[in-house]
């Protein structure tokens, strides 16, 4: 049973300009150790670190309370390295994704899988709306961010 | 921590985020008046903890005044010193 939807579309650029103005530190106001060390390893940082920013609005979305009252550490997004932040056109393990051009945007047609991972009053306010588990997906499109999270 | 070096430090914030300082006085609201994203929002919070060294986070179900923001500031203050004595 579907408990939740959230959907978050977030600017490539914008993220970069708050990544780059602010360090390590203060960045663990909005990310976790984990999503920060990876991005920092990741062939594309800033869309790595977009993809975490828009994941947690998402997920805030799903509860249908934003994240009032929820840090923003303690929702995690956990991106499969294989395919993480390839280029897109280029083959991820056996999935094709198609670079097209469409009214001057590029995009691409299939998402990317991500876990959601719940820590503190994130996790306790899952645990008390039933969610067992969330589905997210992710697209780059247009510059943009796309997370989707679906909690059931 | 006083009320009016909260307030500058909040208005500069706001202000780097391009909002006109004529716009912001202590009854602004951060949504309804400025219409702060939640990309801004998080600016803000980020921008207070450097500039402060205080964690506030303003996601909250109410608007607030750039006031009580300046409130939040100094109750967080507040209890991180209470925490260190």
């Amino acid at each position: 049973m579907v408990k939740g939807l959230g959907i978050d579309i977030t600017s490539i650029e914008r993220i970069t300009q708050l990544v780059e103005r602010y360090d390590r530190e203060a960045l663990t106001f909005l990310f976790t150790a984990e999503e920060i060390n990876r991005a920092q390893t990741a062939n594309h940082p800033h869309l790595f670190y977009t993809v975490c920013f828009a994941s947690k609005e998402a997920v805030g979305k799903a509860f249908g309370t934003g994240l009032v009252g929820i840090g923003w550490q303690e929702i995690e997004a956990i991106i499969p390295e294989n395919c993480e932040l390839r280029e897109i056109g280029k083959n991820c393990n056996d999935k094709v994704y198609l670079d097209q051009v469409l009214d001057g945007f590029k995009w691409e047609q299939s998402g990317h899988k991500l876990a959601i991972r719940l820590y503190g009053e994130a996790s306790i306010r899952a645990k008390q709306r039933g969610v067992k588990e969330w589905l997210a997906t992710w697209c780059h499109w247009n510059e943009h961010v796309l997370v989707h999270v679906l909690a059931q | 921590m006083d009320t009016l070096r909260a307030m500058d430090a909040l208005k500069g914030i706001l202000i780097d985020l391009g909002i006109p300082a004529e716009s912001l006085d202590p009854d602004t609201l951060l949504y309804k008046d400025l219409q702060l994203d939640s990309t801004e929002i998080v600016e803000v919070s980020l921008g207070l903890k450097r500039r402060l060294g205080v964690n506030v986070k303003l996601e909250t179900q109410q608007d607030r005044t750039l006031a009580q923001v300046c409130e939040m500031v100094k109750t967080s203050l507040s209890t991180s010193s209470q925490q260190v004595s």
